[in-house]
């Protein structure tokens, strides 16, 4: 009895270990097709090529923008000019005054609406690369036989993900639009101080993001803890999220940097430079965007300051609040995506 | 017109008017009526070097229709506070106020476009 169990568990172990080296030859295969389109692509990756299109979108955007600070200087100017006649306007001056103030309104809105949409954009495609790696890792996972492994992992990554997606997508950008149109109305109604109320959307965004990249990388440590592959850069990424990002957002990136830089070394060691390549031409071209919108508006409320215009100066400073909001929103969000790039690279290799 | 002869010129016509009262009331207050007219209209002549160098900041821009918007509107503001304080000198105090009435009708209207482009953009902004 024993010894025909034995032949028979001997019998479907030896059927199931070449299942596996077929299933892993397979894979392999998979992989080395890959691995050749891989290296044919970086073959034909030219710095140039990706400067010249990271400069393209640059331009494109630069010249949208252009025409609107010629406008903007000059309602700035016209605005301080005609304050000084405020008295001589009587009764009228106060119409004045909120045409004065909708019309760098308008300026404003022509020029953070494509920055909003890039950065939109960016940020949905950057979890969109996410969402779609996890079915990758899942395989590789399985193809090795660390079937437990590939389960947890599959499913707490798209947690994560889906999270951060969720929380950025339908709750953080819109409560940034909200606060760019409350700017607008207190800038346009002086009257009406909406700015307590803006305060309180602008650090509900800010709490909303510290948060959820902390569900993010404290879902990935649990992921890393349940599955084999352990590596500490999940660890290292709830410490500077926690400890940075909820009260400020700007330093996280300095507290980040040896995990983005271990990161990058997993992505290089396996990669190449195609694969630093990828994660510039992903990150650039938003941060680009995002920070010539903010030099704008710090020009546009230094000049509105020395000509002594206050309603303008104030939406201009506003504006430039809310985009440190996005800013710190895409700088995590491509934190994020390094992380889980390099986790994954990680775990590829380590099978 | 130099602010050097403007100066001179609505003082000598300030004491014509002062003059002219003692002996004819209404030719008096036509007298300061037109002096002052005069003086808004060349007031806001002092003004259009800048409106010239704000329109060739944004020419050949397709939101210098802003700034033209921006500069009718203070134009606006100027010549009916000036028409309703002569209004208010002649005494007739109602028609002053209908008529800054008037000046903040056309300012909305003039205004209408810019207000209906901003809730635009707000709407879309946040759809």
């Amino acid at each position: 009895m024993l010894r025909s169990l034995l032949i028979k568990y001997s019998f479907a172990a030896v059927i199931l270990q070449r299942l596996l080296s077929i299933t892993a030859y397979s894979q392999q295969s998979k992989l080395d097709q890959a691995m050749e389109k891989a290296e044919e692509i970086t073959s034909k990756l030219d710095i140039k090529l990706i400067a010249e299109s990271i400069t393209n979108s640059f331009s494109s955007y630069l010249e949208s923008v252009k025409g609107i600070f010629s406008v903007c200087v000059a309602c700035v100017l016209i605005s301080a000019i005609f304050s000084v006649l405020k008295n001589n306007f009587g009764k009228s001056g106060e119409i004045f005054e909120a045409v004065s103030g909708a019309v760098p309104v308008l300026c404003v809105f022509a020029v953070i609406i494509p920055c909003f949409d890039k950065v939109s954009q960016s940020i949905s495609g950057i979890c969109a690369y996410m969402t779609a790696s996890i079915p990758a890792l899942t395989t590789l996972l399985y193809a090795s036989g660390n079937t437990v492994t590939a389960s947890t992992s599959g499913i707490t990554t798209s947690i994560a993900v889906n999270i951060v997606q969720l929380i950025t997508a339908s709750v953080v950008i819109p409560i940034t639009k909200f606060c760019c149109t409350l700017s607008a109305v207190n800038s346009i109604c002086r009257k009406t101080n909406l700015s307590g109320i803006n305060s309180f959307f602008k650090s509900c965004a800010l709490w909303i993001i510290g948060l959820s990249f902390t569900i993010f990388t404290g879902i990935l440590s649990l992921q890393t803890a349940l599955a084999s592959g352990a590596d500490n850069l999940a660890l290292k990424g709830i410490k500077f999220t926690a400890a940075r990002l909820i009260p400020i957002a700007g330093s996280m990136v300095s507290e980040s940097m040896k995990t983005v830089i271990a990161s990058m070394g997993y992505v290089k060691s396996v990669t190449g430079i195609g694969g630093i390549v990828f994660i510039i031409y992903t990150l650039i071209p938003p941060i680009g965007v995002l920070f010539c919108t903010k030099l704008f508006m710090l020009i546009m409320s230094a000049l509105s300051k020395c000509v002594s215009s206050d309603g303008t100066s104030s939406l201009f400073d506003s504006i430039n609040s809310i985009l440190n909001i996005l800013g710190a929103l895409l700088i995590s969000s491509g934190i994020a995506f390094i992380i889980i790039l390099g986790i994954f690279t990680k775990i590829s290799v380590s099978l | 017109m130099d602010i050097l002869k403007l100066i001179p010129i609505s003082l000598l016509a300030c004491f014509a008017a002062m003059l002219t009262k003692k002996f004819n009331s209404e030719c008096g207050q036509l007298i300061s009526v037109i002096s002052g007219v005069s003086v808004c209209v060349f007031s806001v002549a002092i003004l259009s070097p800048v409106t010239q160098y704000v329109t060739f900041l944004t020419e050949s821009n397709d939101y210098s229709p802003l700034t033209s918007v921006l500069i009718k509107s203070a134009g606006i503001c100027l010549l009916c506070t000036s028409a309703c304080e002569i209004c208010k000198d002649l005494g007739e105090s109602s028609l002053s106020s209908k008529l800054e009435l008037a000046g903040k009708c056309t300012l909305i209207t003039m205004s209408l476009p810019v207000i209906k482009t901003v809730f635009d953009y707000a709407q879309k902004l946040i759809n």
